[in-house]
């Protein structure tokens, strides 16, 4: 078969570039860490609303894809494999540390003031504070803020929909769910959102 | 505005979100204030879940995976992937139309110098008084250089071939050398992976 030398990493599927990681081109792994950093690291920040920890956590997922790379199955997507162990990353750190309860008094890693409010969410029980609050807030980081208020399942699938893009059916290949579920979990968390909404609306 | 419809479904407001609802779900819309708020929230709610930023790792977050990668067999040589189906179509429509040319244009000459007469018949009278003066200019002038001194070393290779060889042996490989230092030239700088 006829071969070309690469000279736009963009103009490669990312099939084509996990295959030239596997056969030793330092480049490719790097051009993986590029397209895949930002969503991996977005989507595991929102996991666990800890900037720190989340890069920890994103940088475990590429040392754990980057290192298995030759066991990388091409009939999956790429993208489901590392959103997968991603996912997974995110979802351990939160059962270890219960980071949905806990985050009321900020990130357990926070080592200074201003970063236990970085990490601090806000929750319903002082709904009224928190309204008056956002209300002085641009709508996308009251979303944002709302998103860290879901459930971790719900939380991930919604992120993986509407804000990475995914496709039902590949969420529920990252997951590991069905995808009457998927769907049950995403129209849930869209419902507290959507009432989230309606509520600011109305203030 | 009220109805007795049944309300959307889920799966009904999904089809609102992707922009390709049921006639079912438009006529009840049509009616029903809630759904229409719901659609409406449904609508915002993803528009600005889309409109999140991304969120970007510190500088060093490549460095910091790569510091703890093994890469597996480490190649030197340059970096190559197989043709798409696309880009070898490409090739090939390029090769055909680039063989079937060089065919017409090598046949034309061919034509030409075995009919010369034909070929100047299709020219006006002039430009074949001009065809036929350049023509005995040139056997002219070819026949005169040849027999020029300064020219002996061409007669003595047309009179022993093997001579000719290693010259062209040594233009082709001045030729393919200057190709390859162009190309050196004109190529983007490569990926490095490190530093």
């Amino acid at each position: 078969m006829s071969e070309r030398p690469v000279t736009d990493w963009r103009e490669l599927v990312d099939q084509d570039v996990v295959r030239l990681a596997a056969l030793g081109h330092e480049a490719a792994y790097r051009e993986l860490i590029r397209r895949y950093e930002r969503p991996v690291f977005s989507l595991i920040y929102r996991m666990v609303r800890d900037r720190e920890l989340a890069e920890d956590l994103a940088q475990e997922t590429f040392i754990k894809v980057l290192n298995a790379i030759d066991s990388y199955r091409p009939e999956y997507k790429f993208s489901s494999w590392i959103f997968k162990i991603a996912n997974n990353a995110a979802i351990d750190q939160l059962r270890r540390r219960s980071l949905d309860t806990l985050s009321l008094d900020g990130s357990p890693h926070a080592e200074s003031a201003e970063a236990i409010e970085a990490t601090t969410l806000q929750v319903g029980d002082d709904r009224e504070s928190q309204l008056d609050e956002v209300a002085n807030r641009e709508l996308g980081a009251m979303i944002e803020e709302a998103i860290g208020q879901l459930r971790p399942e719900y939380r991930n699938c919604i992120l993986l929909r509407h804000v990475e893009g995914r496709p039902y059916e590949e969420i529920a290949e990252i997951l590991d769910l069905p995808l009457g579920t998927v769907k049950t979990y995403i129209h849930r968390a869209r419902n507290e959102l959507r009432i989230l909404l309606a509520a600011v609306r109305d203030e | 505005m009220m109805t007795t419809a049944a309300h959307l479904t889920t799966d009904e407001l999904d089809a609102f979100l992707e922009d390709h609802p049921t006639p079912r779900a438009t006529s009840h819309l049509a009616t029903c204030a809630e759904c229409q708020m719901m659609v409406t929230l449904d609508r915002e709610v993803v528009y600005h879940l889309g409109a999140l930023p991304e969120h970007v790792p510190s500088y060093r977050f490549a460095d910091g995976v790569m510091a703890r990668v093994t890469v597996g067999h480490p190649v030197s040589a340059p970096v190559v992937v197989p043709a798409t189906p696309r880009a070898l179509a490409a090739r090939r429509r390029v090769l055909v139309a680039g063989g079937l040319t060089g065919a017409a244009v090598a046949g034309a000459f061919g034509w030409a110098i075995l009919n010369p007469a034909a070929a100047l018949g299709f020219a006006s009278p002039a430009l074949q008084q001009g065809g036929h003066a350049l023509w005995a200019g040139m056997q002219v002038g070819l026949s005169s250089a040849v027999d020029q001194p300064v020219l002996a070393w061409v007669t003595d290779m047309v009179a022993a071939p093997m001579r000719a060889i290693p010259i062209l042996v040594g233009a082709a490989g001045a030729y393919a050398l200057a190709l390859t230092g162009m190309r050196h030239l004109l190529t983007e700088p490569a990926h490095h992976a490190r530093g």
